[in-house]
């Protein structure tokens, strides 16, 4: 049987200086990192290199990093989020690394999600939230974290993510109840 | 819609958080300046990341290096020892210019360590330059490398002397900290990329040293630190007159 895998664990190792822990971390979050990067650019190129990014960041701040349920997860997707909002400016730091990368037109062997189309929605409403706002709504609703949670990854305090929350969901409904569109995840409290 | 990095792309960014993973930055690339021990991490203008290799050989109080011997130029394949020849009466120092050729780890003699990423090979980075006494009966230096790390090398026997602080019309002392101390006003680069002067007074408050004076306990810096971490504070740069302003330079806690 398979040994379940220890982020926490992992993390520790890695923030050791072990690449392999590093590399580990990278294995199990860059698919998510990336859907949700491409969610919030204009281009694949741009999702990829806003993904590089984060997790360059994740190295190069690692010892700001705060992990929920043991995971570097929610930082990584706050992070990209806030990458993606002044893409250009923000990679500025990593720009000479990501114009070295290969890259590849396309490539076979395509993965489709099912939740992807679902979340879309989401993500097109979340790009009329500012930064803090739009993470915690990800956070929340597509990442199940608590608004306790969420709101410690966003540096804000419990209380001010909740109503924060409460307040991006009830601009967003209206928003949508405009244009006659419901999302489920918009509808509810917060935990 | 694929919803996967490209591989090619994929495999490129995970290589290169290895390479950043396994630095240990135990030298500042093209910031060290390292000589007798007595200055190692010479303050302001080596340690806090202020003044260039290139840059400092000006400032009164740096070491002036005079080359006794034609420098050797070799390049190797992992680890190696580099002949130098007897060195000369009066050598006190050993000057070393490594160039990484690939990505690798690269100790010098006496343990300290650079690593060299692939983004840093064929960039500036890619260049070390590093400075060591001499030992005594001392001929070679022995690179130490990851297996198969190419570089190259050219070393020579110096002397190295240290130049004085000056003295403006004020009577403050200015130049580079060293074995001697702190002069009054410490040269620093400031944000600009201009190299002039710091007030060390100015200094001290700004990164804690002050406070540092006034610390009982091991909790008390702690504290001291917590409450002030993540602060930046801006202070003046100066010509070596001390008053005319011509930058700013910025200290993190």
């Amino acid at each position: 049987m398979e040994e379940r895998w220890n982020e926490l664990g992992a993390w520790e190792r890695a923030r050791q200086h072990d690449a392999r822990a590093f590399a580990s971390i990278f294995d199990h979050h860059e698919g998510r990192v990336f859907r949700h990067s491409l969610h919030l650019t204009e281009s694949r190129h741009d999702a990829e290199d806003v993904t590089a990014g984060s997790f360059f960041e994740l190295w190069r701040r690692r010892e700001a990093v705060r992990l929920v349920g043991g995971s570097t997860l929610p930082w990584l997707l706050v992070t990209a989020t806030n990458l993606s909002r002044n893409n250009r400016r923000a990679l500025r730091r990593y720009r000479s690394v990501l114009d070295r990368l290969p890259r590849a037109d396309s490539e076979t062997g395509a993965l489709f999600e099912p939740s992807f189309e679902v979340d879309r929605d989401l993500y097109s409403a979340m790009r009329s939230l500012n930064s803090v706002d739009g993470s915690l709504l990800i956070l929340t609703a597509i990442e199940g974290l608590s608004v306790k949670d969420a709101a410690g990854v966003v540096g804000i305090s419990d209380g001010a993510g909740r109503v924060r929350l409460h307040r991006a969901k009830e601009r967003l409904r209206d928003q949508l109840q405009q244009h006659g569109e419901h999302i489920p995840a918009l509808t509810g409290g917060n935990k | 819609m694929e919803t996967r990095m490209s591989r090619v792309f994929a495999t490129a960014v995970r290589q290169e958080l290895i390479d950043r993973a396994v630095a240990i930055p135990r030298v500042r690339r093209r910031r060290l300046w390292v000589w007798t021990g007595a200055l190692v991490g010479a303050g302001i203008l080596a340690g806090g990341g202020t003044a260039i290799a290139a840059g400092i050989w000006g400032v009164p109080g740096t070491p002036q290096l005079a080359t006794l011997t034609a420098p050797v130029h070799v390049s190797e394949t992992g680890t190696a020892t580099v002949a130098l020849g007897v060195a000369p009466a009066r050598t006190n120092n050993v000057h070393l210019d490594l160039i990484c050729l690939t990505a690798g780890d690269f100790t010098f003699p006496d343990g300290a360590s650079d690593h060299c990423a692939a983004s840093d090979v064929g960039t500036r980075s890619a260049d070390t330059t590093y400075d060591m006494p001499a030992g005594p009966g001392q001929t070679s230096v022995t690179i130490t490398t990851s297996p198969s790390a190419k570089w190259a090398l050219t070393a020579g026997w110096t002397t190295a002397t240290l130049t004085p602080w000056g003295t403006n019309s004020h009577g403050q002392t200015y130049g580079a900290q060293n074995s001697s101390g702190t002069p009054d006003l410490i040269a620093a680069e400031a944000t600009n990329g201009k190299f002039g002067y710091v007030v060390a007074s100015q200094l001290s408050n700004a990164d804690g040293d002050t406070a540092a004076l006034h610390f009982m306990s091991p909790a008390q810096a702690l504290a001291w630190q917590k409450a002030h971490q993540g602060e930046t504070e801006t202070i003046p740069v100066y010509e070596s007159d001390g008053t005319t302003k011509i930058g700013v330079f910025t200290v993190g806690n």
